[in-house]
């Protein structure tokens, strides 16, 4: 008897961002497929100081996590600021006939996680299409993020300057006045 | 395609999708929005924009009726913090076409019964409230709505039915009374006299045996923590003392009055409450929570008191808001503060208060704790001004009533209190509490403290928690956490095991196979060895420490490693691990090394579970064991316990669902058989199928018996070990004198209590086996309590 009123039950922290993974394998239809049922969540903004253990304790607030796997500088292997977390997914509810499979554990870190601070820094959460070997590491030319190569702000926990600018800063030389 | 991220400022909400362009979907999109927006913040008055939408819908009824029948029932059933905007609306659609508020009552009508029958009690009740006001908008005809009440008290004449049905039927009457009360005593005082009289010989009979289990705080003072029928109950009788004047509702029908009071009334069809079935699962039983009063607000409005009603509508209509917009943090916070008549009252202190209410609800929140310290925040974030006093406020005075907080809720502090300093750099007034350092470090005072700090730890790092604190309190920061390795440094060289523990090392790192450590660790000495065991075959505990030490140390660097090294040596660690000694020593070595770092402790506990190298039984019994005892009041320790517990049920639900599966899909075999033209080919192709398909159900039918025999065994051992500890304390407390009621006792009391609520689902079902074999009257009737107070939660 009741409509499903799109007005009111807006659940806007959970839909898909704009972004889209250019390194993806498949055509967009797949990667949309994937991105609307997917149980990994990429994490942006950390602190290239960010442990594990932390993402763990925080992330498991909206349930079991799965799986963590750090984001890694291609060159220097160490932490590069970002990271994917993976949770089960969960069978949930018979509907007539129909069988709907929830992924309410990452669809909570979306909501309540996404846009609050980890290590001091406001962290972002989006859908990822899911974790290969090899999305593990930075795809900026200096081997971490694209980001840190193009950033003009002075970041300490991401490295200082980004690269670009530290090229510029190195070249330029003192400054006198 | 543009690689345009949303920016870091944008917090999440994303863009609203494009409309759909068809002409009549548009239209009723557009009805739909009108209709929800109404009442939310605009250049024109209320009483304006309900005007024009009922001559909008009036104009629309023809075409669109149905539609906005359905729209109108939801908007009474979804969003009852805005009942009288809408009820004001049936209102004046009602005064303008008759038959479209028959049409709308009968809707409802219906609506109410459906949702009775989906056990969707709250629905239930916000319809029937909703109904209620329509009396107040001359919808319907106050008798016929007494008429509907008197059919919902005769439930509590009904025999053999649980408390908690009665239980709803009284509370959703008395809960509209504050909407509906005066208009019903003015048109039918002595059937309302009738009523309220038989409502309170029901409410004098009732029991009340499940009431401790439910309170947040033991102590009475400085705020009682009422039952809710109570509470309502006492506030219904003020109010009736006051000739039913309430003054703090929204009625924006009584400037409608002149037009309303032409139109003519509606009679609700006699109503029939539903009989009993033994699927109806009713709302359990809640006590309220409170812990600001008017003292508490040092300026501005008053805070109406416990048994105003006025303090009972507030807490429904915010309760109301974080219900429909719980998934939006921005929009609840914003929603809870342009509450409607927000200037007459202290409105920051009733939002605290009932987002805590609701964070230490008993037996679990109505949402994932996470979401109320994300709606804190967001709150702060709106009324920095004003909102992080209160909620200092409100954390102060819960710190200083520690000792009488119920230890689940206590549990639920820490988390909130931590994650919430984690977000605005751990900055705190930890002097003011200086008091938790005068005394006993396992009073609840410190426990907190340092409790807040390990949690606190985790989400930070260890020098990060120094730097925070001052000095003093050095003695409630929590270790460094450092694997502790026994054949670490030179005085271990004399170790019986240390020359193994260097080849064992030398072998893992030399990427030898699972067979090859096997071999290795052959040459373990055996401290148990019997004099004529000469092949090692008897259990060898020297040999899980050695290899588990040394293997854990190696991988310590972080969780991926340790789980690696798991993976890796899973075949190893399964044989070590194959008896139930095994296990147990297994769970012991992982304490000793990690003793420190609590959380390593419960995702090692948590992967062995999962790759079966320890069991959930083992994980019980380590916990209870006395190597343990010296962190058996620690918060890990009970978050393992019940991470356990959920891993128990969840392996259970998933067996179940594969079987379930299995039979649809026979089922739907049958059913292809049944309707396909050529029988014989069928029954050729599909009678492999079908015997394979048979085959499985019986396979999966034996692992649900054996997974559930497993569950009911893991629950009796649990509860086998909480009545062995706390019948020995009581025993030996009584024998010398000594007063039983310690910090230890309270701590192990409660979280006995803890096990049954919170997984009191589950536990239903072995209700019989518990009674049978455990809680039988000879039992301590300290322990008995525990256990009737959780049977009289669905009586």
């Amino acid at each position: 008897m009741s409509a499903k009123l799109s007005a009111l039950f807006s659940d806007s922290y959970i839909d898909v961002s704009q972004y889209r993974d250019q390194h993806f394998k498949g055509n967009r239809v797949d990667q949309e497929k994937l991105l609307k049922q997917s149980c990994t969540l990429y994490v942006g903004n950390l602190s290239f100081y960010t442990t594990e253990e932390q993402v763990y304790e925080l992330f498991s607030k909206s349930g079991d996590v799965k799986r963590i796997v750090i984001g890694l500088d291609k060159v220097k292997k160490t932490a590069c600021g970002f990271c994917f977390v993976e949770y089960p997914f969960l069978h949930c509810f018979l509907s007539g006939a129909v069988r709907y499979y929830t992924r309410v554990d990452a669809e909570n870190a979306m909501r309540f996680i996404n846009g609050t601070r980890l290590d001091d820094r406001i962290i972002r959460t989006d859908w990822d299409a899911g974790f290969k070997e090899g999305r593990q590491y930075g795809r900026g030319k200096s081997g971490g993020q694209v980001r840190d190569e193009y950033r003009q702000d002075y970041d300490p926990a991401r490295g200082g300057y980004g690269k670009l600018t530290q090229l510029q800063r190195t070249s330029d030389g003192p400054r006198t006045f | 395609m543009s690689r345009r991220r949303h920016s870091d400022e944008n917090d999440g909400a994303q863009p609203h999708k494009r409309r759909r362009t068809s002409e009549p979907m548009e239209i009723e999109d557009r009805l739909e929005s009108l209709i929800c927006r109404v009442g939310e913040k605009s250049t024109s008055s209320l009483e304006s924009n309900l005007e024009g939408l009922a001559g909008v819908l009036e104009a629309d009824l023809p075409n669109y009726k149905t539609k906005i029948l359905r729209i109108l029932c939801s908007v009474a059933r979804m969003l009852p913090e805005k009942l009288t905007v809408y009820t004001t609306l049936v209102g004046l659609l009602n005064a303008r076409n008759y038959n479209f508020g028959g049409e709308f009552v009968e809707a409802m009508i219906r609506q109410l019964k459906e949702t009775l029958k989906s056990n969707l009690y709250t629905e239930a009740l916000y319809l029937v409230r909703f109904l209620c006001d329509l009396v107040n908008c001359h919808v319907i005809a106050a008798p016929s709505m007494v008429a509907m009440f008197e059919n919902f008290v005769s439930v509590t004449q009904e025999e053999d039915v649980p408390q908690v049905r009665c239980d709803w039927y009284v509370y959703t009457v008395l809960s509209s009374l504050p909407w509906v009360g005066k208009e019903l005593y003015e048109k039918k005082d002595v059937e309302m006299d009738r009523l309220l009289g038989q409502i309170e010989v029901y409410l004098k009979g009732r029991q009340k045996t499940h009431v401790p289990m439910l309170q947040v705080w033991t102590a009475e003072k400085p705020h009682p923590q009422e039952e809710y029928l109570d509470c309502l109950w006492a506030q219904v009788q003020k109010l009736k003392k006051d000739r039913w004047q309430e003054r703090h509702i929204l009625r924006p029908y009584i400037a409608f009055d002149s037009v309303l009071c032409e139109a003519l009334q509606h009679n609700l069809p006699p109503f029939t409450p539903p009989a009993h079935s033994h699927d109806a699962i009713y709302p359990m039983p809640r006590v309220v929570f409170r812990m600001f009063d008017y003292t508490d607000a040092p300026e501005g409005p008053v805070m109406p008191g416990s048994h105003s009603v006025e303090r009972y509508v507030i807490e429904e209509n915010l309760n109301c808001i974080i219900k429909s917009h719980w998934r939006e943090r921005k929009t609840c916070a914003a929603q809870l503060l342009s509450y409607p008549g927000k200037s007459k009252i202290p409105l920051n202190y009733h939002i605290v208060e009932v987002i805590f209410g609701q964070l230490f609800q008993l037996p679990s929140p109505p949402h994932i704790d996470v979401m109320y310290t994300t709606l804190l925040i967001e709150l702060c974030k709106l009324q920095p001004g004003s909102l992080p006093q209160v909620l200092a406020q409100a954390t102060e005075m819960m710190y200083m009533r520690l000792d009488t907080m119920n230890t689940t809720c206590i549990d639920r502090f820490i988390n909130w209190f931590s994650h919430h300093l984690s977000n605005f750099q751990f900055r705190w007034s930890w002097d003011d509490w200086a008091d938790c350092l005068t005394v006993d470090l396992d009073k609840p005072k410190p426990k907190f403290v340092r409790e807040v700090l390990e949690k606190s730890m985790r989400l930070s790092y260890h020098q990060r928690i120094v730097d925070i604190v001052p000095p003093s309190f050095s003695v409630l920061i929590p270790a460094e956490p450092i694997f502790q390795y026994k054949y670490g440094d030179e005085s271990s060289s004399s170790l019986l095991a240390y020359p193994v523990t260097i080849t064992v090392g030398n072998a893992i790192k030399n990427r030898a196979s699972n067979e090859e450590i096997l071999t290795v660790l052959r040459d373990v000495p055996n401290p148990n060895q019997e004099e004529d065991d000469d092949e090692g075959e008897g259990f060898n505990p020297l040999k899980i420490e050695v290899f588990l030490q040394t293997l854990l140390h190696l991988a310590a660097k972080s969780f991926s490693h340790s789980f690696s090294a798991l993976a890796k040596f899973h075949e190893v660690l399964k044989t070590l691990s194959d008896s139930d000694e095994g296990k147990l020593d297994v769970l012991r070595v992982v304490y000793d090394v990690w003793r420190n770092h609590p959380q390593m402790i419960s995702v090692l506990v948590d992967k062995m579970i999962r790759t079966q190298i320890v069991d959930c039984s083992a994980v019980a019994n380590w916990i209870f064991s006395s190597n343990m005892a010296h962190d058996f009041t620690r918060f890990y320790v009970w978050e393992i316990l019940h991470s356990t517990i959920r891993k128990m049920n969840k392996h259970v639900q998933k067996i179940q669902r594969e079987l379930e599966e299995a039979k649809e899909k026979l089922e739907k075999q049958h059913h292809k058989k049944r309707d396909s033209g050529d029988e014989e080919d069928m029954e050729k192709l599909s009678g492999d199928e079908e015997g394979q398909l048979e085959e499985q159900i019986e396979r999966l039918q034996e692992k649900v018996e054996s997974a559930q025999s497993e569950q009911k065994n893991l629950f009796l051992v649990i509860f086998q070990r909480f009545i062995m500890l706390l019948t020995e304390h009581l025993v030996r407390c009584e024998t010398s004198g000594m007063e039983f009621n310690t910090s230890w006792y309270k701590n192990c009391i409660e979280r006995l209590q803890q096990i049954f609520l919170m997984h009191h689902v589950t536990i239903q079902q072995y209700m019989g086996t518990l009674e049978n074999l455990l809680f039988t009257a000879e039992l301590d009737h300290h322990i008995l309590t525990v256990y009737q107070q959780f049977c009289a939660l669905q009586l």
